[in-house]
């Protein structure tokens, strides 16, 4: 056989030489790339818990209530500290505030005298709706999924964004 | 471009002379297939490096933790069990290619002028792999992890006048812990890698230097007047090479082939034979058998045959006695000529080592206890993780061991459903108003855990009523229930108080897989899986008619008026299978004043209703049952 007709020995061993070498590399780095990458599509599975009672927020005031939650952390479970914000106009309609600002995630206070959530970094402002009323931040305060089962508000911390 | 960019490179690092020097050098003729074995053993080394540096984004080398990482690793990372698995076999690949590599190298005489000093770097290689087995066998932190580990630093400790010395350097301190697996956990990552690293470098560069030895059948040496036999070996070897092939593509084809395969075979079992852990490591346990892994088992069978005094000779000196005669080989075995003719001294007791090692190796592995067949699923192990972690015990009684705070739980299971104990454990006040119980935040996870747990605690089995019709028909001629049945093997009227179903259902079918030595024949060809299951709950459900469970304990009462004839039946009810109807032995030991005469009645007392090893608990036996026993066993002759 000449180079004229097609493969040389030489040069089909030169491909099962490349080839076996590459065989071996994409057979290791797709699942350790996986691997790698794995942290990137987990999604969080906070468990959902009560976190207080409909009878627990006065009318038109927020109310931010602190709770323990049980957090899986790899292959721990953290008992950690975590708060909301929790409005209601009427005792019936709820939203879940979470106490972070939309501008770089300081926690804000509720300023009874102004009427407003107050952002003390940057003085970002929002009413009591959520809404952006002053400062920086780019868009309303996020809000927390939340279910009412038996007067108790259930949540598990997922967050729609504002 | 492309010619500029090879100049820019090539003019500052000159790379292209030393790489074509080594891809493109001659090799002998006949270099075959038998050649691809070093390569190969390197190529499954850059698989551990890689696979294990990958699990250690995720592996914590705490025992608080380790277990529970690599179930992480395992559950929840993407390929984190295909990972774990190509690990786990590719360790025992390595190991059979360097001993099969080794065997190579010795039997073509491959070891001698000018390649010694490759060989003596080889063994070094492999005693760092098979230490590299030796640390990382230990991170898993499972029982088989622990106890293997528990078993061979205890062989270090049979070492002479510097044991305890030794033992103390591995381990850590006195006992193996948290330091013992950091440091395991250090040699196995940083320290053995970094030197088998740097020895593979030395060991390419010393192969490259010498060239790759010529088949034996090419290097017969031209003897004549005035000249040496290492410049007849030097004519000889490069004669070899004339009209042979490069190194690349030629040589390296079949090495890339056979990595190839080599892959694929370690990609197939792990993904249809994933590794999985054994429940975790609990150093209380007193029924667990530890057996060594696969290539170890030849020095657990050699172990055998030097007992009491003589057991360091085998654990320490005979194997140091073997590296140093291995390291030596080279100048043991004199002479440049390899010829097959002139090598028949070497060559036959290469065999018979080779055979030897076979043999034992065989006898080990069919001696060797089985694994232990679990309790508890591995959903169930983390349930009790769970219940052990919330600290339940401290409100909560099972089996005598708990709190009286809150109920007692051993047989939970008979008076709540699953999904009972379920709805509970997630909000005690909806079952239970008002209830004191706290209501404790379980994630999903340990929720399921902690159910399937409790619902294994008590829990009525069913049965068909084909099962006592079988158990009549296959069972009773050797067994008896509540009086009616054969003598020949134990009473099972309670053995469901000794025994999980789990356990009797993998005992029913090859009683050997769980008890190496029982003399009771296998099922698995004569029941079908269903009707073994059958028979299984139907024996899990005989919890023993008067008695109730003893805590685990041990009797503290002085030993009461003897009863020969009722202890006496009570040997040859639940004991004599085992230990002979003459108290002389069999499966278990012989049971005479004599033989305990080294153990105190508590420490008997505390075998018979904890077991050991093989032998089952006999928890469901009364206090002054176990007692009347002791005493029968220890005064009373046979």
């Amino acid at each position: 056989m000449t180079p004229e007709d097609g493969l040389t020995r030489r040069e089909f061993f030169k491909y099962l030489v490349v080839g076996g070498a590459g065989a071996v590399t994409v057979a290791l780095a797709v699942p350790l790339t996986g691997y790698f990458l794995s942290p990137t599509w987990q999604k969080s599975k906070n468990p959902s818990i009560a976190i207080a009672h409909t009878d627990e927020i006065p009318v038109g005031i927020p109310t931010f209530i602190r709770f323990e939650e049980r957090v899986p952390d790899g292959w721990l479970v953290n008992t950690q500290s975590a708060g909301v914000w929790i409005v209601t106009p009427d005792g019936t309609n709820f939203t879940l505030f979470d106490p972070h600002c939309t501008h770089l995630r300081c926690p804000y206070y509720w300023d009874s005298e102004k009427d407003l959530f107050q952002c003390p970094c940057h003085g970002g402002e929002f009413d009591i709706h959520g809404n952006v009323v002053g400062g920086p931040p780019p868009r309303p305060l996020d809000q927390w999924e939340f279910t009412i089962e038996n007067g108790e508000i259930i949540t598990s911390g997922k967050i729609i964004k504002g | 471009m492309a010619d500029e960019k090879k100049g820019w490179l090539e003019e500052r690092l000159e790379w292209k002379k030393p790489l074509e020097g080594f891809l493109y050098r001659p090799v002998p003729r006949k270099v075959g297939w038998l050649y691809t074995l070093g390569s190969a053993t390197a190529v499954v080394f850059v698989i551990q490096v890689l696979t294990g540096l990958f699990l250690m984004f995720n592996y914590s080398p705490s025992p608080d933790h380790a277990y529970d990482s690599v179930n992480y690793i395992m559950t929840n990372v993407t390929f984190g069990a295909l990972i774990r698995s190509i690990h786990f076999y590719t360790a025992s690949a390595m190991v059979i290619l360097i001993l099969l590599h080794l065997a190579r190298v010795f039997f073509m005489g491959a070891y001698k002028y000018p390649r010694e000093t490759t060989w003596i770097v080889g063994v070094g290689l492999l005693l760092l792999v098979l230490g590299m087995s030796f640390t990382g066998y230990l991170l898993p932190w499972d029982q088989r992890a622990y106890w293997a580990t528990n078993v061979a630093t205890g062989i270090a400790g049979e070492v002479p006048l510097i044991g305890t010395w030794v033992q103390k350097l591995l381990i850590g301190g006195t006992e193996i812990g948290t330091v013992t697996l950091t440091r395991f956990f250090t040699f196995h990552v940083m320290v053995q890698p970094l030197l088998i690293a740097a020895l593979i470098g030395a060991h390419v560069w010393m192969v490259v230097k010498n060239g790759i030895s010529a088949p034996p059948g090419l290097m017969k040496l031209k003897l004549t007047q005035g000249k040496s036999e290492k410049q007849a070996y030097k004519e000889a070897y490069d004669a070899s090479k004339q009209g042979g092939e490069k190194f690349f593509p030629d040589t390296l084809s079949r090495d890339a082939v056979v990595a190839v395969g080599i892959v694929a075979v370690i990609f197939i079992l792990a993904i249809f034979f994933p590794h999985t852990s054994e429940a975790p490591a609990d150093p209380t346990s007193t029924t667990y058998n530890p057996r060594p892994e696969w290539y170890f088992l030849f020095f657990f069978e050699f172990l055998k045959m030097f007992p009491g005094s003589l057991e360091p000779v085998a654990a320490v000196l005979v194997p140091a006695v073997a590296f140093l005669v291995l390291l030596g080989v080279p100048f043991l075995s004199k002479g440049v000529r390899r010829e097959w003719g002139k090598r028949r001294l070497s060559l036959s007791i290469g065999g018979v080592v080779v055979v030897g090692l076979l043999i034992f190796e065989i006898l080990g592995a069919v001696s060797a206890p089985s694994r232990q067949v679990s309790e508890l699923t591995p959903l169930q192990i983390e349930g009790q993780r769970v219940y052990r972690q919330v600290n339940c015990a401290y409100c909560h009684t099972i089996n005598g061991i708990g709190g009286a705070v809150g109920p007692d739980l051993s047989n939970i299971a008979s008076q709540l459903t699953p999904d009972q104990i379920k709805a509970y454990l997630s909000n005690p006040n909806s079952m239970v108003p008002n209830t004191l119980h706290p209501k404790l935040q379980f994630t999903p996870e340990e929720l399921d855990g902690l159910t399937a747990y409790l619902s294994t605690l008590g829990a009525a089995v069913s049965y068909t009523p084909e099962a006592p019709v079988l158990f009549e028909q296959h069972c009773s001629t050797c067994h008896m229930i509540n009086g009616k049945g054969g003598t020949i093997g134990p009473d099972l009227s309670s053995v469901g108080s000794r025994r999980s179903a789990t356990f009797l259902e993998a005992f029913i079918s090859d009683p050997q897989s769980s008890v190496p030595g029982a003399s009771m024949p296998a099922f698995h060809d004569t029941l079908t899986q269903n009707q073994i299951t059958d028979l299984a709950d139907y024996l899990y459900s005989l919890k023993g008619t008067t008695t109730t469970p003893t805590p685990t304990t041990t009797p503290t009462t002085t030993p009461t008026t003897t009863t020969p004839s009722a202890a006496a039946q009570l040997y040859t009810q639940d004991c004599a299978v085992c230990h002979g109807a003459n108290r002389q032995g069999g499966i278990g030991p012989a049971l005479t004043p004599g033989t305990l005469a080294g153990m105190s009645e508590a420490q008997i007392a505390s075998v018979i209703t904890q077991g050991s090893g093989p032998m089952p608990a006999f928890s469901a036996l009364s206090a002054s049952d176990v007692s009347s026993l002791v005493t029968y066993l220890k005064t009373v002759q046979p």
